[in-house]
């Protein structure tokens, strides 16, 4: 019978897989099992009789093994569950649980023996703190990300939101956690393409990227979002991640509009310079004649674009349209030309115009007028007027000549200055030859634009 | 070019006055009279009611607004009506985007063939 027993236990000691240790009382090896052989990388001979300590060139010399053996054996006491660690010489690191049983003894008169049941719990432990690694990363990671975060279980309940989601939203975790999405705010999530993508897509396709929502979100009003989900399988959790793009989109918009005013803007000074090209031709009996009267223009042309452009916002104050056109046909502030007037501020379209008129009468004045003289001088003052709204009033006029016989208009400028005013200024111009020199009054309703 | 506007009065309503220049010479190169030019749009639409011109070439946005309701009138009473701008096609309302359109910078060739088809005039 006993011999029986003795061969199942045998035969279940091998089939373990656990490493197992019969020890006598004195702490020799009674025996050792197959798995433990393998785990320890020991042999069979060299371990059975021999004393526990010296196996495997002393690689059970380990303080805490010795501490547990000995309690077992002073106190004759079984201690379960005692961690061991130790780097082996050949083996490497291992962490084991060991459970020290007290085996009766096997007949009158023997001693008791110890069994050991050593569980490798090495890996065990390893993965468990790589497991809480991952946790914390992930953990921290959703903290972190600077969009808002909803982690829902299947059911499509919040489990958790990210800190980003609640300063984005301006809600507290007491309004999130636990309930249904579609209930969260205002109802604002509750769209039949999201529960389309929620409900029907992620199940299949397990994510979606950048579906758009635009929405009056409580408290923040109206806002554009774009939202990727993903469904996490093992943990049959859906991440929903919240991008607030109206910001984006109004910058995206405003430089398309910025843009296409740009554009209109460039067209419109193209068709400008042919049409002056046009008209100067028919006017023009040669080349010279020609280029002599387009290309001052076209440079005047060119400057009130440049003042354009030093004010994107819009205003251009009269007083520097004035004094650029008298520099750049080389009258000198102070000596032959005087500009006062009160601050005056014009839209784009009226400075193209002004910078257009006082351009025209720069020039005449150099080619016929206060300027083409010795002595010669410009008076330029301007104010407000209030009559049915502000009205400009301005006044150019030029002294220091003497005109026996005041010859009247003088062909394109003196045309387009009395033209273009009432034209594109919804004015008057009225040029007028004094015996010393040319007047010219403008008036035209100051507007906004 | 071939005078083919000959007989017809067109208002030209542009509010830059080089540009209004150009397009109202265009218009008497091809035989055409000019009515105008005009650069506010409440000009324009008194002058069309007083003048009653054959045709209209209009520009799409002045003094911040837009001339299609006068476009709306012109076409109404059976005026042929042509914008001028410098917008893209789609920057056009789609009441008007198949009216011809005279896109701003535009050579002489152009705004000939465009006015041909606008005045329903053969090639």
């Amino acid at each position: 019978m006993a011999r029986n027993d003795d061969h199942n236990a045998e035969q279940i000691l091998a089939a373990v897989s656990q490493p197992i240790v019969v020890l006598t009382s004195d702490l020799r090896v009674e025996k050792v099992n197959e798995a433990f052989c393998e785990v320890f990388d020991v042999a069979f001979e060299e371990s059975e009789g021999r004393r526990f300590y010296d196996l495997g060139n002393g690689q059970w010399q380990i303080p805490e093994l010795r501490r547990l053996l000995e309690e077992v054996v002073t106190k004759r006491q079984s201690v379960l569950d005692y961690r061991v660690e130790h780097r082996f010489e050949r083996i490497g690191r291992k962490v084991m649980r060991i459970n020290a049983r007290i085996l009766p003894p096997a007949g009158d008169g023997e001693a008791q023996r110890i069994v050991l049941a050593i569980d490798d719990i090495t890996e065990v432990e390893r993965q468990a703190h790589e497991l809480e690694g991952r946790r914390e990363f992930a953990e921290k990671l959703v903290d972190s990300v600077r969009e808002g975060l909803l982690i829902l279980d299947s059911d499509l309940r919040v489990k958790q939101a990210n800190q980003s989601f609640y300063e984005q939203f301006g809600v507290t975790p007491e309004q999130t956690e636990g309930r249904m999405v579609w209930e969260l705010g205002n109802g604002q999530w509750d769209i039949p393409e999201l529960r389309r993508l929620l409900e029907g897509v992620l199940p299949e396709d397990d994510a979606f990227n950048d579906y758009e929502v635009e929405h009056a979100f409580e408290g923040i009003g109206r806002r554009i979002m774009l939202l990727n989900g993903r469904r996490l399988d093992h943990l049959d959790q859906i991440i929903l991640a919240i991008r607030d793009v109206t910001e984006r989109r109004e910058h995206e918009r405003r430089q398309a509009a910025f843009m296409g005013e740009l554009q209109h803007r460039v067209k419109n000074i193209l068709n400008n310079v042919g049409a002056l090209a046009n008209h100067l031709r028919r006017r023009s009996d040669n080349l010279e004649q020609f280029f002599e009267a387009f290309a001052p223009r076209l440079s005047a042309l060119a400057r009130a674009q440049q003042l354009l452009l030093e004010h994107p916002d819009g205003n251009v104050a009269l007083s520097e349209l004035v004094r650029l056109e008298l520099d750049a046909v080389g009258a000198e502030a102070g000596r032959s030309y005087a500009a006062s007037g009160q601050p005056v501020s014009l839209c784009p379209r009226d400075a193209q115009a002004m910078a257009m008129a006082v351009h025209e009468l720069a020039t005449n004045a150099g080619k016929y007028g206060a300027l083409s003289v010795e002595g010669g001088r410009i008076d330029v003052t301007w104010q407000i007027e209030e009559a049915e709204g502000p009205q400009l009033r301005f006044v150019w006029r030029e002294s220091g000549l003497r005109i026996d016989a005041p010859s009247g208009a003088r062909g394109f400028g003196s045309e387009m200055l009395e033209r273009s005013v009432p034209h594109m200024l919804g004015g008057r111009a009225e040029l007028t030859f004094h015996p010393d020199g040319a007047e010219c009054r403008i008036g035209f309703p100051l507007r906004e634009e | 070019m071939e005078r083919f506007l000959e007989g017809r009065r067109v208002l030209i309503l542009e509010d830059n006055y080089l540009a209004a220049l150009d397009v109202g010479q265009l218009v008497e190169d091809l035989g055409g009279e000019v009515v105008g030019p005009v650069g506010r749009l409440d000009r324009a639409r008194a002058l069309a009611r007083d003048q009653r011109p054959d045709g209209a070439i209009l520009d799409v946005k002045l003094d911040g607004r837009t001339s299609y309701p006068l476009a709306r009138e012109l076409l109404g009473a059976g005026v042929v009506v042509v914008f001028l701008t410098g917008y893209e096609r789609e920057a056009i309302d789609p009441e008007f985007r198949d009216l011809p359109r005279l896109r701003k910078p535009y050579e002489a060739r152009e705004g000939e063939r465009v006015l041909r088809r606008a005045f329903g005039v053969g090639e």
